[in-house]
């Protein structure tokens, strides 16, 4: 199996408490952890992907017809501020 | 009301259609591909009030492709107004007037769980009829069962 060696960097609180787990003896090093968890998490999303079906392909049609859409160039914070709007919007239509 | 399903029900707010289909929103995009395969085992459900701001949100050509797949059948759509009397009841709890419709809407529709971006929900509204989660929290929530 070939290796690649990587630098990361975590948040301090969240190393102690992965060197209390080793430390614990749950894995025999740092570098066992963070494999550890990166294959429960790759796992997870997998599980989430699986393959691809009718609605998937549906979904994957809709986003590239959407991509140049105004909505697809704004930020985050930007698309909360225009939902944000158009809910109060639709209430006062509906029911104001 | 009795639940007419088996399944737990789901409601979807509208952040988590549009950061699905157009947003880079890691969850929210797993979780709207996800619907097809999920919809084995869970009710998901949408409400009029939801559906006016998705298509709100996008050019008037995208309006009939998007009504057409949110109606596809893997998601339920509620063309209803809600009663203003269970919109009170959440405008007490502090909600925003339009947050207290989708509130109003899970719980009339009994749901097991709305899923929503909206950190309002997600701090503001405690209660018990319901569970309220994120994208993230939802899919992992899901995956544990």
């Amino acid at each position: 199996m070939e290796f690649r060696k990587v630098n990361i960097t975590l948040p301090v609180q969240l190393f102690e408490k992965s060197k209390h787990l080793v430390e614990k003896g749950l894995y025999s090093n740092f570098s066992d952890l963070v494999r550890s968890s990166l294959r429960k998490e790759l796992k997870e999303d997998q599980q989430l992907l699986g393959e691809e079906d009718e609605w998937q392909r549906l979904v994957k049609e809709i986003r590239a017809d959407l991509q140049n859409t105004e909505l697809a160039k704004m930020s985050k914070e930007q698309i909360i501020k225009r939902l944000r709007k158009t809910r109060e919007k639709v209430y006062d239509e509906e029911y104001g | 009301m009795m639940k007419n399903t088996d399944k737990p029900i789901v409601i979807l707010d509208t952040n988590e259609f549009v950061f699905g289909l157009i947003g880079n929103q890691e969850y929210p995009i797993f979780l709207i591909q996800g619907l097809g395969k999920l919809s084995e085992n869970f009710d998901f459900r949408v409400s009029r009030q939801i559906v006016k701001e998705i298509l709100g949100n996008i050019p008037k050509n995208y309006q009939g492709k998007l009504f057409n797949f949110i109606n596809s059948g893997i998601i339920k759509y509620d063309d209803k107004l809600i009663d203003k009397n269970l919109l009170v009841k959440y405008k007490n709890c502090g909600l925003k007037k339009g947050d207290a419709v989708i509130a109003a809407f899970a719980d009339k529709e009994n749901a097991d769980f709305l899923i929503s971006e909206n950190r309002h929900f997600l701090k503001e509204l405690k209660t018990r009829k319901f569970k309220i989660l994120n994208a993230e929290q939802f899919l992992k929530e899901v995956i544990k069962t």
